[in-house]
């Protein structure tokens, strides 16, 4: 059976199942990692996120930020989690790891914005798969902090889809320094002027 | 009266434009499955192996 999903794509149902499969594969070995402790609490940022609530966004791979469980040496590392996938058959692919088929890059939290997108991700299921993703509040103010020009247009895309609540993004712009570049977004993509 | 010598592609418009709302619509399951989709259409250059592709892709590449 094959049916025209509304992008023009012809999805084979099959396939479509198929893909989803893979990819609940994919988030299962992942909650593997987070109750064998191999890393801490894990969220989905990055535009697999993002396209929870606006339409689908090209990407190559999944981002997933994690928090760090200390070594014996109190040091950070995500070595392990590369032993750990390869020890079960999972390849490195330049700064990916192939899971399930798909490329997969570990983002250690790397500072206080990113730190509470995870402690406040959404818990969400994927089919019936268990996982987590970053509110769309915290996925704009870290496209805001971040800046390039597709960050830009996916934020663009969450004010047109009217997926934000505007008061707790402001909130966030404000505890995180994030004014300036505010600012600027508003007036060059959303015509507001202070 | 002067009539554009261009066409009117309003309803073009329209009609991309009701496809993104429509798309932004299905279950986030859905979505990434159309994700993972547009990789097999466009795949990467930097990929050093390609990902799997489902089984009916092979087989319709093995009809060719």
């Amino acid at each position: 059976m094959t049916q025209v999903a509304p992008s023009g794509f012809e999805l084979d149902a099959a396939r479509l199942e198929h893909m989803r499969t893979r990819a609940a594969g994919e988030l299962a070995v992942i909650n593997d990692m987070e109750r064998e402790g191999t890393i801490g609490r894990y969220a989905i940022g990055g535009a697999v996120a993002a396209t929870r609530y606006v339409e689908p966004i090209q990407t190559y791979d999944l981002d997933v930020f994690v928090m760090l469980p200390a070594s014996s040496s109190g040091l950070l590392s995500i070595a392990q989690i590369y032993n750990y996938l390869k020890a079960r058959g999972y390849e490195p692919q330049a700064e990916f790891m192939m899971i399930e088929g798909w490329a997969v890059q570990f983002l250690p939290v790397y500072n206080a914005l990113t730190e509470e997108a995870l402690e406040q991700a959404i818990d969400v299921d994927f089919g019936t798969t268990p996982t987590r993703v970053f509110s769309a509040e915290h996925l704009a103010a870290i496209m805001l902090e971040t800046g390039r020009a597709k960050d830009h247009a996916r934020l663009v895309q969450f004010f047109e889809f009217g997926v934000l609540n505007r008061a707790v993004l402001e909130e966030l712009v404000s505890r995180y320094h994030l004014e300036e570049k505010w600012r600027n977004f508003k007036t060059r993509f959303l015509s507001e002027k202070e | 009266m002067m009539t554009s010598k261009y066409p009117d592609i309003t309803d073009l418009l329209e009609a991309k434009a009701r496809r993104r709302r429509e798309l932004a619509a299905l279950t986030w399951e859905e979505k990434v499955a159309i994700v993972r989709q547009m990789q097999f259409l466009l795949p990467k250059g930097v990929w050093g192996t390609k990902p799997i592709l489902p089984p009916t892709v092979k087989t319709q590449n093995r009809q060719k």
